[in-house]
């Protein structure tokens, strides 16, 4: 009997069922699927898992529509659009659309049947990859809206992008950075290279001591993840630790190259998108590498350097 | 003082901490563990990689002592081998480890990331999928980030201990990468040596758990050793100097001393031989309070065994090792050591020195000397004198073979001995005599046997610092002092019969000396001692009388026999003084020998020393003293006819004045021998008729015999007395005594009626004529009671048996000499 007054309303805003699926990427070969387990805090939802398929920034977004009509209903025209936004959680949730590619699949009609659509979305261009940050989303979605007299019907498909680019022709040397205090320790942290592919990729550097006059506890690499807004009204800039790399127990030995290696896999993959300084002129997704060194009386010596992420081509 | 009181409350609650902390972390690891056991059973590789990883952060405590952590290293590395085996069994499922062995870097923190890293590389390694070399480069590369003492040395044990059996080598399964594998484990060594050092700073207090870790920086060194890899001429280049690098870069004592004695044990002696220089090189970097004397003196030792397997070959070697010894002992001040230290080495140095050149002399006498310099005036402890006692006792006397003398005869050999105190010079002393006795040494100077009298004397004389002088009646009631003491005096006596020289003058020369000694060692030792040396002068006699008048005047001989009965005399006379069983015995043999020599006087005044002893002598004894005295004037030849009339008659008035008729009887009948009939000695001393007349008295004392059994059979011993006497042409004798007291006999045996027990009297003489003689007086022999027990005397046989045996033999003479009027008389 519920069930039946479910349907009631149901029949009320939504006349029909919609079934909105997306033909599987043919560009991405492994990990066509991405879990996404989010926590709990963010805009006050229960944590959440979902499952997504993945497609490449480039690549053709087309599938199937299919409406299954709960009882006849006429329609003023029934579309199909990409929707790319940008979802803000300060005082509930803002969006901003950035992308909105829509098509028309039937003019004014009436609908008795099920009826199937087919849907293609080539050459949209998705200028960054799908993102679920503290802060800000970016979601990518097949929305179908039929159009109605009364009340227009959405039905979204959400689906995840990966920015895929061209191995930059740039040299990429790294970096050092000299960190200490004199006479106390001095130490030369490398990273053997600046740019990383975070798929299946990793940091990988040293930490040499030169001076040491003093004992260390331990040395920490943490890799950040930085959101900034440059919005006015609700500017912010929030840290997100990904891993935190215990490099050093104890004192080394001046002169002694101290290996550091992190894998991007080690991070769930959903949490890392390439760096993207900045997004529709406000926001940014940066990347940190922050080393700190304890010694044993707990003073702490830190220094902090930005890397940069990308998504190579498999 | 209530600090001191309360300390060692406060270290037990210490203990006991670090075993509850221990517990606890003992107890979360199994459960850990187990669940890792678990999730892997269920092939869920990523819950189980969480649970090793919460398993081993229990090692990244700080707060366990270096001893506890270790104790919790052997827990956890005892579950972590499940997953190697987990690992392993992967690879058998054609699962690639190359992803489990970045899955498991995945971990943040340091300790379980590289326990985890190393049980995957291991099994990665083990799967032959990679490159071992590869991966072990990784390893020890990325087990750099642990430097902390206790945790780091800890996780490079555990990267040594799994990757020991699957390092590169020649013949290898795992690679032929040879020098990676060498350089793999040289990294190892150093960071762990590096981090053993460090423990110090971190455990200050606890230098016995660091100490009882040094096995850990050792194995690095064992790893090196068991790679087939590493040839002499590898480790000469390669690998001694990076190790002596590494172990002088940290300047830390106990590391440096254990490290080179691992070096040295771990090794092969050849690749010490060739490279001697730069260990000695070592020496002089290492920290100055390192036991560099130790260590040395291990080096030497085991270099003397190696020489001692490997006497021919090599020698070369031998002699620039030994060569680079003495310049750098001398370098260092040898003298200077501590004494330990400096006796120690002595020792050593010495041993290795004469494996290479044996008995070497000179350089024996050097090092005694040297030792007796550094010694004077110093108080020897018990360890001090131990080391010196393995000096003088196993490497000098041991390691001389051909020339024992040589070593024994030096002062400072002497000397030395006399800087221990008694029981050590006592056992130096026995061992001395038993290597001379194992090897037969010839002792033939008399040096020598000065020398040899000064260095045992612990054996032969009281000594002022013997708690318990010579044995007294005290010690002989100890029946394990006593057995020693026999024991020890009868090596001397072995001794002396070692003593040998051609020359008779040098050889009497010797035993006087020995003698010189002998004679303070106390009436206990003489008995022992100088019996033997009695002996041995009367050989010397019958040597020098042997001598022909050629020999005499080419080697200008002086002593002469006579001039050793001399000095037999003397030493029998202290015997005899001391009431020494002995000395009627050797009386009398002296006396054989002298006569033998030809030297009357000195038979007759043995003789008649022997029939002074003869009258102190018991009664009871007296019998069998008396027929001894018999046998011996029976072969006495050089004695003038007065003297041996004078004997005679006083041997005759000792078995006149005999107390038991039977002994009476029996003496008589035996004394007739010394007047009759003397073959082979001059006429004058023949006497038949006094033959016949000790027969007729023997008779008469038989008679009053009162046992029966007795009676008959002294009867039968006279009247085989006197077949002997008729067999021998007595002409004096006759038939009609004889026959006289065989009818007797019968009469006394019928009267018993005793024909029980008929012996077979015909197996008693054998068929053969010419053993008859002596086949008969075994029979009368027979006739003599054995005296085993003085109550009551036994005999061999019954008499009447003894009777028949008699009677056949006389049966047999009768038939054989028909012309002897004796015989044809003879009732038989």
């Amino acid at each position: 009997k519920k069930s039946s007054i479910m349907s009631f309303f149901k029949s009320l805003t939504s006349p029909c069922e919609v079934d909105i699926q997306i033909k599987e990427s043919t560009e991405v070969k492994q990990e066509k699927n991405v879990h996404i387990k989010e926590p709990k805090e963010k805009s006050g939802e229960e944590e959440k898992i979902e499952i997504l398929p993945v497609y490449t920034n480039t690549e053709t977004i087309e599938g199937t529509i299919t409406l299954t009509p709960l009882k006849q209903f006429s329609y003023k025209a029934i579309k199909v659009a990409l929707i790319g936004e940008l979802n803000e959680y300060y005082e509930g949730k803002q969006t901003l659309e950035f992308v909105n590619s829509s098509n028309t699949l039937a003019g004014v009609g009436k609908m008795t049947d099920v009826t199937t659509f087919e849907f293609s979305f080539k050459n949209i261009v998705k200028k960054y990859e799908s993102y679920r940050g503290n802060n800000f989303d970016i979601r990518y979605s097949i929305r179908v809206t039929i159009c109605r007299s009364l009340l227009n019907m959405n039905e979204d498909k959400e689906f995840w992008v990966r920015k895929v680019v061209h191995h930059p022709q740039i040299e990429d040397k790294g970096m050092s950075i000299k960190v200490g205090l004199p006479n106390i320790v001095l130490l030369k942290m490398t990273y053997f290279k600046m740019i990383h592919d975070c798929y299946k990729g990793f940091i990988e550097g040293c930490l040499r001591f030169e001076f040491v006059n003093v004992r260390i506890d331990r040395a920490v690499i943490t890799l950040k993840r930085r959101e900034i807004s440059k919005n006015p009204d609700y500017p912010f800039s929030h840290d997100e630790v990904l891993f935190q790399y215990e490099i050093i127990d104890g004192t080394p030995y001046a002169e002694e190259e101290i290996p550091l290696r992190i894998y991007f896999d080690a991070i769930p993959s959903w949490k890392l998108m390439p760096t993207e300084e900045t997004i529709e002129d406000c926001y940014g997704v940066t990347y940190h590498v922050h080393l700190a060194l304890w010694d044993i009386k707990k003073t702490r010596y830190f220094k902090q350097r930005e890397l940069k992420l990308i998504r190579e081509l498999p | 003082m209530s600090r001191r009181t309360q300390q060692p409350v406060q270290r037990k609650s210490e203990d006991e901490m670090q075993r509850e902390l221990l517990d606890a972390a003992t107890q979360r690891a199994a459960v850990n563990s187990y669940k890792m056991k678990l999730e892997l059973d269920k092939e869920n590789l990523e819950e189980a990689l969480a649970f090793a990883s919460k398993m081993l952060n229990e090692m990244r405590t700080s707060k366990l002592t270096p001893g506890y952590y270790y104790k919790l290293y052997i827990v956890i590395s005892d579950h972590l081998r499940y997953l190697e085996y987990y690992f392993t069994e992967q690879h058998r499922k054609g699962i690639s480890l190359s992803y489990m062995y970045e899955r498991v870097q995945w971990v943040g923190q340091i300790v379980p990331r590289l326990y985890l890293l190393i049980t995957v590389g291991s099994a990665y390694i083990k799967s032959r999928t990679v490159s071992s070399v590869k991966i072990l480069d990784d390893m020890v590369h990325m087990c750099k980030g642990e430097q902390h003492p206790t945790r780091g040395l800890f996780l490079r044990q555990y990267l040594l201990s799994l990757t020991k059996d699957k390092l590169p080598d020649v013949n290898s399964e795992y690679g032929l990468e040879v020098d990676k594998s060498i350089a793999f484990v040289l990294k190892n060594f150093h960071d762990t040596v590096n981090l053993y050092c460090r423990l110090k700073d971190d455990w200050s207090g606890r230098d016995k758990e660091r100490f009882q870790l040094r096995t850990l920086i050792g194995m690095n060194i064992n790893s090196l050793s068991n790679l087939d890899c590493v040839n002499v001429e590898r480790y000469a280049a390669e690998i001694l100097p990076k190790l002596i690098e590494t172990i002088t870069k940290y300047n830390d004592i106990m590391a440096q001393d254990y490290l080179m004695q691992c070096i040295i044990s771990a090794f092969p002696d050849e690749y010490h031989l060739a490279t001697i220089e730069i260990l000695i090189k070592s020496f002089d970097v290492l920290n100055k309070q390192v036991a560099i004397p130790q260590i040395l003196i291990m080096l030497m030792d085991r270099l003397s065994q190696y020489a001692k397997k490997n006497n021919n070959g090599k020698q070369e070697n031998m002699g620039e090792l030994l060569n680079h010894l003495a310049t750098y002992l001398e370098r260092i001040g040898f003298n200077t050591l501590p004494l330990k230290d400096f006796l120690e080495v002595s020792n050593s140095l010495l041993n290795l020195h004469l494996h290479h050149h044996s008995e070497d002399v000179e350089f024996t006498k050097k090092t005694l000397d040297t030792v007796l310099a550094r010694l004077t005036d110093v108080e020897l402890d018990q360890k001090q004198s131990g080391i010196l006692e393995d000096l003088l006792c196993f490497t000098i006397v041991d390691q001389y073979v051909e020339n024992l003398g040589a070593p024994l005869q030096m002062e400072s050999f002497s000397a030395l001995l006399e800087k221990l105190d008694y029981d050590l010079r006592y056992e130096i002393a026995t061992h001395i005599i038993r290597r001379l006795l194992s090897i037969e040494y010839k002792i033939d100077s008399v040096e020598l046997v000065t020398a040899l009298t000064d260095v045992l004397s612990p054996l032969l004389v009281d000594q002022k610092d013997n708690s318990g002088p010579s044995p007294t009646l005290k010690h002989l009631s100890d029946a394990t002092y006593l057995k020693s003491f026999y024991e020890e005096q009868n090596l001397v006596a072995c001794m002396l019969q070692l003593f040998d020289h051609p020359n008779t003058d040098i050889l009497c020369k010797m035993y006087l000396t020995v003698r010189k000694t002998l004679g303070k060692g106390g009436e206990f030792r003489i008995a022992y001692t100088l019996v033997p040396l009695t002996n041995c002068f009367l050989k010397l006699a019958s040597r020098i009388d042997m001598l022909s008048e050629e020999e005499v005047a080419n080697q200008q001989l002086k002593m002469t026999a006579e001039g050793t009965f001399k000095f037999t005399g003397q030493i029998l006379h202290i015997l005899s003084e001391k009431k020494n069983s002995q000395s009627f015995q050797l009386y009398l043999s002296a006396a054989t020998i002298a006569d033998h020599c030809n030297v009357g006087e000195w038979a007759y005044n043995f003789l008649s020393k022997a029939f002074l002893l003869y009258e102190q002598a018991s009664s009871q004894d007296q019998l069998s003293l008396l027929q001894i005295i018999i046998g011996t004037l029976g072969q006495i030849r050089n004695l003038t006819a007065d003297n041996y009339l004078t004997l005679t008659t006083s041997a005759n008035k000792f078995a006149r004045t005999q107390l038991l008729p039977a002994s009476k009887g029996r003496a008589l009948a035996d004394l007739s021998t010394i007047y009759y009939p003397l073959q082979a000695s001059p006429s004058e001393y023949q006497n038949a008729e006094k033959a016949v007349e000790c027969l007729k008295m023997a008779v008469a004392a038989a008679k009053s015999c009162e046992d029966q059994t007795e009676k008959q059979h002294v009867f039968i011993h006279i009247l085989t007395s006197m077949i002997y006497q008729a067999k021998h042409n007595n002409t004096s004798l006759e038939a009609k005594m004889a026959n006289s007291l065989f009818n007797m006999i019968v009469k006394e045996l019928s009267a018993k009626e005793n024909d029980a027990s008929q012996q077979d009297s015909s197996t008693l003489f054998g068929d053969d004529d010419d053993e008859d003689d002596e086949a008969f007086m075994n029979v009368i022999a027979t006739t003599k009671p054995v005296v085993n027990n003085k109550e009551k005397a036994t005999y061999l046989l019954e008499p009447a048996s003894m009777f028949e045996a008699t009677r056949a033999y006389m049966a047999r003479l009768k038939a054989e000499k028909e012309s002897n009027d004796f015989f044809s008389a003879l009732t038989v």
